[in-house]
């Protein structure tokens, strides 16, 4: 019954995005053959046949990134680390690596690189809506012609996924870098409702699926145990908003409604739906006043003293309050449950997710030589073969994992590490959390605790929030960029100081219309238009 | 013909000063070569304020938009409101957070018990060396509905309440907390100052026949005088300089209208896309507004007392 269930999204899904894909068609399909014309013909001349891995070279690639792919902490330096030593045995190219000074701010390291006179040869990171910028600047290359002859694997995985090809080519059809992708929105999702089951079962309540069904627990574990509903206002995310239609709780977003036009979650009748069922749970107490101040901490504390027995969260804090509640022996047992719908069968349109294209690009700079330009592809590439694709994800078989039933699974090594498994992988594996390659729906299953694993089991299930998300890669030009954000900050400021004034009842709700009015003089349908122009020449692409 | 015969002189005492004191001008070369690489040096980035300044151009060549900056800043619905609070924050840690290590000083002076004097001075400076992150984790702490400051106002019959969430609040707690950590550290100075005070004077007036408060008031007081008025004018210089990370760390959404500062709300801008003109141009207006409370505060202390900076 569940396999058929997530079939039917998968297949909706598939018509959705080639529905979305049509607008494009014409323009796009033509302009990529032209591309591959000419870079086979550029390229007949002089490639020889390419041998595989390891690619026998002297020649060495530098590489710069930051914030992911570092050795972990217990090496000095990448030298020492097996996932890098490894990538460079198993490829047969070598690599240094540049990583900012620890502690340094990572985006103003990228920038100071970008003055620096001394480009490394590939750099890996948050490009993904800036790229345009930089090819006109002279700063990265445009990869057209060339990603069809040095990198097939990755080239043939762009084409096979018309999404992931739209968000790597820029506005003017561009390729500009090699990315960074989650093999389904299974890693892509990570947060939802939570809840206490042992309080559930012995209340005698079922898990709830529609607003009733939250409404009557949040005040059963209130009578019963004395616990309020309490939350991280950061990880609050879309919160219950998909049983109302509405897309945030308090951080303001844009998303794309079913007309596919792009709309600030806020502004809308629906949200404000939501947002009166949240004040009428503060104003008769069900919801804990220091939410508002909570930081993950707190509410982790709050966990462990039975403050509250519901809440929205990520899966790595429902980790830790596992762990936390196991270790105090408290009997706790936090499971997450499904998001509410409005009415029982309906399609859950609203949830936290990623784009599944990452914002992360490796991306090939003016100073690597054209002579070099084939072996950086190629290594670029190696993410994307099968073998590659395992030594990303996995690490080395034998080591870090092993075959089993054909399915590639952790060792003691990597599981058992002293330090946790997240340091575990990151000496082993390049996808835990950008790399350039896919990241494995397996190894993300493998790394979370079960409790997680059968959570997010429950939050992809029946899962429309990807027809609605914005995708990473919409760019806005320099012009657009410098209006947007000087409207966009006094909006947002505006709307999220809202937002908690509605839950606190310091606002009336009755007053809906004029906070829509006010952000609308504050240039709103401006903003909103600067996005629609954007994801309208994504959409082109 | 006279500025040449006037210079040669000049010249010359130079170079025999130079002669003479070589090994302190060979010591404090290094201050000035430190003032003349990290503090003129890179002045000349102020021109980014006026541009729209791109990494991958350089500050060369990133073209010139003149003003936009600053009007794009000072169009900002939130503007008026940023400055307020700024200067509201700001004043209010001058009013109460300036004269406080004052009195502590005085107050520490007057104990004659020289190692209660010794414990008191070490405790009262200690939390200076906590780090801003882990007070206003405390301070989130005692302050949630079950925090201590909670017990209290419970323990006197009040209601629990979270308080950093209620906007009224929010100016006591900031300005509280500044006082509670910086007055022990603040007060080292004027103990010092406190200590070249010659105790003869005090001899004789006891002699006099006066009290201790006559004797704080017209002993202690007046020979504090240069150093609070020097500390009180370089503060002024700093009136727009608030401790954004201790606010960042405090306020959330529900007390932005009290809250919000200029400094955090250009951060907040800053996340969006790191617009480093636009911050240029913002920490330009501070430094401005900053200079002029300077000058102003000096000129009123040199006018009406005799201690000025310049």
């Amino acid at each position: 019954m569940k396999t058929k269930q997530i079939l039917a999204a998968i297949l909706a899904a598939m018509m959705a995005s080639a529905a979305l894909s049509g607008c494009g068609d014409g323009g796009e399909s033509s302009q990529s053959t032209a591309s591959t014309q000419s870079s086979a013909a550029a390229s007949s001349g002089e490639t020889e046949e390419f041998a595989g891995y390891p690619i026998e070279t002297d020649e060495t690639l530098t590489v710069w990134t930051a914030g992911t792919l570092g050795p972990d902490s217990s090496y000095t330096d990448y030298t020492e680390s097996p996932f890098h030593t490894g990538l460079a045995e198993m490829t047969g190219i070598n690599v240094e690596w540049q990583f900012p000074a620890a502690g340094s701010d990572n985006t103003q390291a990228f920038n100071l690189l970008l003055v620096s006179d001394d480009l490394p040869d590939i750099m890996f990171w948050q490009i993904i809506s800036n790229a345009q910028q930089y090819i006109d600047d002279g700063v990265i290359r445009d990869l057209t012609a060339d990603l069809p002859t040095y990198a097939p694997n990755y080239w043939q995985y762009l084409q096979e996924n018309e999404h992931y090809d739209k968000s790597l080519k820029t506005d003017s059809g561009q390729y500009y870098g090699v990315g960074s992708f989650r093999e389904s929105i299974w890693g892509a999702v990570y947060a939802g409702p939570v809840l206490r089951a042992d309080w559930l079962n012995e209340q005698g309540l079922d898990e709830p699926v529609t607003m009733e069904d939250w409404d009557t627990i949040i005040r059963t574990f209130n009578e019963a145990y004395g616990a309020r509903f309490a939350f991280v206002t950061s990880r609050m995310y879309t919160g219950f908003g998909s049983a109302y239609g509405a897309y945030t709780t308090f951080s303001p977003s844009f998303y794309i409604d079913d007309n596919g036009k792009v709309q600030y979650s806020m502004a809308q009748e629906n949200w404000k739906n939501y947002m009166q069922q949240l004040n009428t749970w503060y104003e008769d107490g069900l919801i804990d006043p220091d939410s508002v101040t909570l930081d993950d901490n707190g509410m982790s504390t709050k966990t462990l003293n039975d403050e509250t027995g519901t809440t929205i969260t990520a899966t790595s804090q429902l980790s830790t309050w596992i762990q936390n509640a196991e270790s105090a022996g408290t009997g706790a047992e936090w499971i997450g449950v499904s998001y509410p719908v409005a009415q029982e069968g309906d399609v859950v349109t609203a949830t936290q997710m990623e784009d599944t294209v990452q914002s992360y690009v490796a991306a090939v700079t003016t100073s690597c030589s054209d002579e070099k330009l084939p072996l950086a592809l190629r290594w670029l590439d190696y993410g994307f073969t099968d073998e590659g694709y395992l030594y990303w994800n996995y690490g080395t078989e034998g080591v870090s994992y092993t075959m089993e039933d054909g399915v590639p699974t952790f060792t003691d090594t990597v599981l058992n590490d002293p330090a946790g498994t997240r340091y575990g992988l990151d000496k082993y594996i390049g996808t835990q959390w950008a790399g350039i390659s896919k990241q494995a729906e397996g190894m993300v299953k493998q790394k979370n605790a079960p409790e997680s694993v059968a959570a997010v089991d429950l939050w992809v299930e029946n899962n429309e929030m990807a027809d609605h998300l914005m995708p990473y890669g919409v760019t806005l030009t320099t012009e657009e960029s410098t209006e947007y954000s000087s409207l966009a900050t006094s909006i947002d400021t505006y709307a999220s100081e809202m937002a908690l004034k509605y839950l606190t009842g310091e606002e009336s709700l009755d007053n809906f219309d004029s906070f829509v009015e006010t952000m609308n003089e504050m240039g709103l349908p401006r903003v909103l238009e600067i996005r629609q122009a954007a994801y309208d020449r994504f959409l082109a692409r | 013909m006279a500025k040449r015969a006037a210079k040669r002189p000049i010249g010359q005492l130079i170079a025999r000063d130079f002669r003479q004191n070589k090994w302190k001008y060979l010591m404090i070369l290094p201050v000035v070569v430190y003032f003349i690489l990290f503090a003129y040096k890179p002045m000349y980035g102020i021109i980014i304020a006026f541009k729209n300044y791109r990494p991958t151009l350089g500050i060369m060549e990133s073209p010139w938009v003149g003003l936009d900056q600053f009007t794009t800043f000072f169009k900002d619905p939130y503007f008026w409101r940023l400055l307020r609070n700024t200067f509201t924050i700001s004043g209010l840690s001058i009013l109460f957070g300036f004269p406080a290590p004052i009195l502590l000083a005085l107050l520490i002076n007057e104990i004659r018990c020289s190692w209660f004097k010794r414990t008191v001075q070490t405790v009262s400076y200690m939390p200076y060396f906590i780090s801003v992150v882990v007070m206003c984790g405390l301070l989130k702490a005692f302050c949630q509905t079950d925090g201590v400051f909670n017990d209290l106002i419970a323990a006197f019959g009040g209601t629990r309440e979270n308080l950093l969430s209620v906007k009224d609040n929010f100016y006591a707690i900031y300005v509280g907390s500044g006082i509670w950590q910086s007055i022990g550290w603040d007060s080292i100075i004027y103990l010092a100052a406190l200590s070249g005070i010659d105790q003869q004077q005090y001899e004789a007036a006891r002699i006099d026949g006066a009290g201790r408060f006559r004797q704080m008031f017209s002993i202690t007081l007046p020979g504090l005088a240069p150093t609070i008025t020097i500390l009180f004018i370089l503060r002024m210089g700093g009136i727009l300089n608030v401790g954004y990370e201790k606010i960042l760390l405090l306020y959330q959404p529900l007390t932005y209208e009290v809250a919000d500062v200029i400094s955090t709300y250009v951060y907040r801008k800053g996340i969006i896309e790191a617009n480093y003109s636009y911050s240029t141009a913002v920490g330009l207006f501070n430094s401005v507004v900053n200079i002029c409370f300077l000058a102003l505060t000096n000129a009123i202390s040199r006018r009406v007392g005799e201690t000025s900076l310049f």
